[in-house]
């Protein structure tokens, strides 16, 4: 019984890295519809963007995140302003056809640079210290810091969108980005703070991904996997269904993983398939 | 009183005759290639033939009946599992099987559309990719199927060579051509005519009283079903298998030794692969069939390229029976003189 409520717990931890991954891609989509594929690997090249000032400057991990959070902010307003927003209309096929083949050039680009080498961050005893809770479970330290910092990012988005000017255009724009456009809001503009946003968040999601586990330029599509799972779990465009969505993929890949080593991940995906089939506008739908 | 026709039907025109008569010279020119043409033009050319006929499933699908789906690579992987499971557990002629390969492609496809074709536009590319992913990992679990190394289609031997290739060529030949010809005649049929509505608007299609859902899954399933003939010809041509081959093939071919994903065991395949190459290289009798090569070539300081003599391809090194490949059984083969062949290696 303890031994279930551990997996449990490891794996709500484990979802909240997965929130991060997710909350970005549950953004574009609300606001504008937009099925990044190229998610995944914009995550892992912010874990590559970290990698340099990490190796050379010999900065801990955590401190690069402010910088590489910055620079991916900038990186996706130009990618939208550049790119998507030359790509947006009626038929949806053009900005996903348009992010497939950036996940194509970033995959194979960053091979070029960085070869196929899996990397990882290091963060010294960070990564080992854990909280003992009673006898059995123990918490480690820094999934727990992945966990609260996913709350907080989630708690703060959800506060940008209902709070805040640039929230209440992101939501006109979302609902209806012609009369949105008549009250003086600018769509591009808007789409193109959604995407940076969204890669800011994942600049997050993806030092933290490195410092738990190994990164390689190939471990994008799962991550993009796991992000579109926690989103459609959660349903479409609520940030706290995907919070929550996330953790209950986390829950069922650590349970999937209790019951067979090779049958986490399946697990998962498992289901995010019974969900889609019971449930499909997800458990939590609602507007953004 | 002659009734005067305000307008004239014609199905065909000078250009579209030309273009059948230019299209059957094509396909005499491109059937009678073993009579001329080398092996090496023969392998090189099945591999053309199945990429251009998962284009053209893929265009049927997504051009026409909007069903973006990036997870195709999942019927190309059932097709070449079908294959293998009737070619080489059940006894079936493997040549007999790659149509059975489709037909399972297509049945899978029905039976998990109840799932996929919930999921609308960008969702359903993403969906069907996790389907995909659902079926590589489900199929790597399985042992008898050679599990996440993969395993070969060592019947292949029992044909011998020259017949394996013409027959295989033939095979991939014909069905370009049959398949071909059959969307063409597919789309000027009624069923091609709301496809073509359906591409245009899919409203409007509905509104005419083209039965959209059950048109979306008949193509649906007729790519999927081209797609698993895709797969189980592929590989009777490179008869080697492990669920990475078939892992994305649209997003363009991807050498296994590369890819230095990570596995259960928490060990990348990369190392896995060195490991055996270094077990391999133990064994005295192995060193003169094996070349390594530590550099630093561009796929990473570590990488360790084997190169073996016999033709077989580095991802093979992965495989069970490369490990299982005994100096005397090397010499056992070469006695046979099986051993230039890849099949007979992979037969050691």
């Amino acid at each position: 019984m303890i031994e279930i409520a551990d997996t449990i717990i490891q794996g709500v931890l484990l979802g909240g890295l997965y929130a991060l991954f997710a909350i970005g891609l549950s953004i574009t989509y609300g606001v504008m519809r937009l099925v990044n594929i190229a998610h995944g690997d914009f995550l892992v090249l912010a874990a590559y963007l970290a990698l340099w000032p990490v190796s050379q400057l010999h900065l801990h991990p955590f401190v690069t995140i402010i910088p590489i959070v910055v620079l991916m902010f900038c990186l996706g307003y130009s990618v939208q302003r550049v790119i998507l927003n030359r790509t947006m209309g009626p038929n949806f096929l053009a900005p996903m056809l348009a992010t497939f083949g950036m996940s194509v050039i970033l995959r194979n680009g960053l091979q070029q640079v960085y070869h196929s080498d899996s990397r990882s961050f290091q963060i010294g005893d960070l990564a080992t210290d854990s909280l003992h809770i009673g006898d059995s479970i123990a918490i480690g330290v820094f999934p727990l810091i992945v966990f609260v910092s996913a709350l907080a990012l989630t708690f703060l988005t959800s506060l940008l969108f209902s709070r805040t000017k640039i929230g209440i255009a992101l939501r006109a724009t979302s609902d209806d980005a012609e009369t949105a456009g008549l009250m003086g809001i600018r769509a591009k503009h808007t789409y193109a703070i959604a995407l940076g946003i969204s890669f800011a968040l994942l600049a997050v999601g993806g030092i933290f991904a490195g410092v738990r586990t190994t990164f390689t330029p190939e471990s994008g599509p799962a991550s993009l996997l796991y992000a579109f799972e926690a989103v459609v779990i959660g349903g479409m465009g609520s940030l706290w269904g995907t919070f929550t969505g996330a953790l209950i993929l986390g829950v069922a890949q650590g349970l999937g993983a209790k019951f067979d080593a090779g049958f986490g991940i399946l697990a998962g995906h498992l289901v995010f398939l019974a969900v889609l089939l019971f449930k499909p506008t997800g458990l939590f739908a609602r507007t953004l | 009183m002659r009734a005067k026709l305000s307008y004239v039907v014609s199905r065909n025109s000078l250009a579209s005759n030309v273009a059948v008569w230019l299209g059957i010279v094509a396909a005499i020119a491109v059937l009678s290639v073993p009579w001329w043409g080398s092996s090496a033009l023969m392998r090189w050319a099945v591999e053309v033939v199945c990429y251009l006929l998962l284009a053209q499933m893929w265009n049927l699908m997504a051009g026409y009946a909007g069903l973006m789906s990036v997870g195709i690579q999942a019927f190309v992987g059932i097709g070449a599992y079908v294959l293998f499971i009737f070619a080489q557990h059940l006894g079936v002629h493997p040549f007999l099987a790659i149509p059975l390969g489709g037909v399972v492609a297509a049945i899978a496809a029905l039976a998990t559309s109840v799932v996929v074709f919930r999921m609308r536009g960008g969702y359903f590319a993403i969906g069907t990719w996790v389907l995909a992913e659902v079926f590589r990992i489900a199929f790597s679990n399985v042992a008898t199927l050679g599990g996440g190394s993969g395993q070969s289609l060592t019947v292949m031997t029992h044909i011998e060579r020259g017949a394996r290739e013409r027959g295989v060529y033939l095979i991939a030949a014909a069905t370009l051509i049959l398949v071909s010809v059959a969307i063409n005649l597919l789309l000027r049929s009624r069923f091609g005519l709301g496809l073509m509505a359906l591409r245009d608007s899919e409203d409007a299609a509905e509104s005419q009283g083209v039965n959209v859902k059950a048109l979306k899954l008949q193509v649906y399933a007729l790519s999927s079903f081209g797609a698993g003939l895709v797969g189980a010809i592929y590989f009777t041509s490179i008869p080697y298998l492990t669920v990475r081959r078939f892992r994305s093939e649209l997003g363009g071919r991807r050498d296994l030794h590369r890819r230095g994903r990570w596995n259960r065991h928490g060990r990348g395949t990369d190392r896995r692969h060195r490991h055996l190459l270094r077990a391999a290289l133990g064994a005295r009798r192995l060193r003169d069939l094996v070349l390594a090569r530590h550099g630093r070539g561009r796929r990473g300081r570590h990488h360790v390229r084997a190169e073996w003599h016999l033709g077989l391809p580095p991802r093979a090194l992965g495989h069970p029976t490369v490990a299982a490949a005994t100096p005397a059984r090397i010499e056992n083969a070469r006695g046979n003189g099986r051993c230039r062949d890849r099949v007979g290696v992979a037969a050691i």
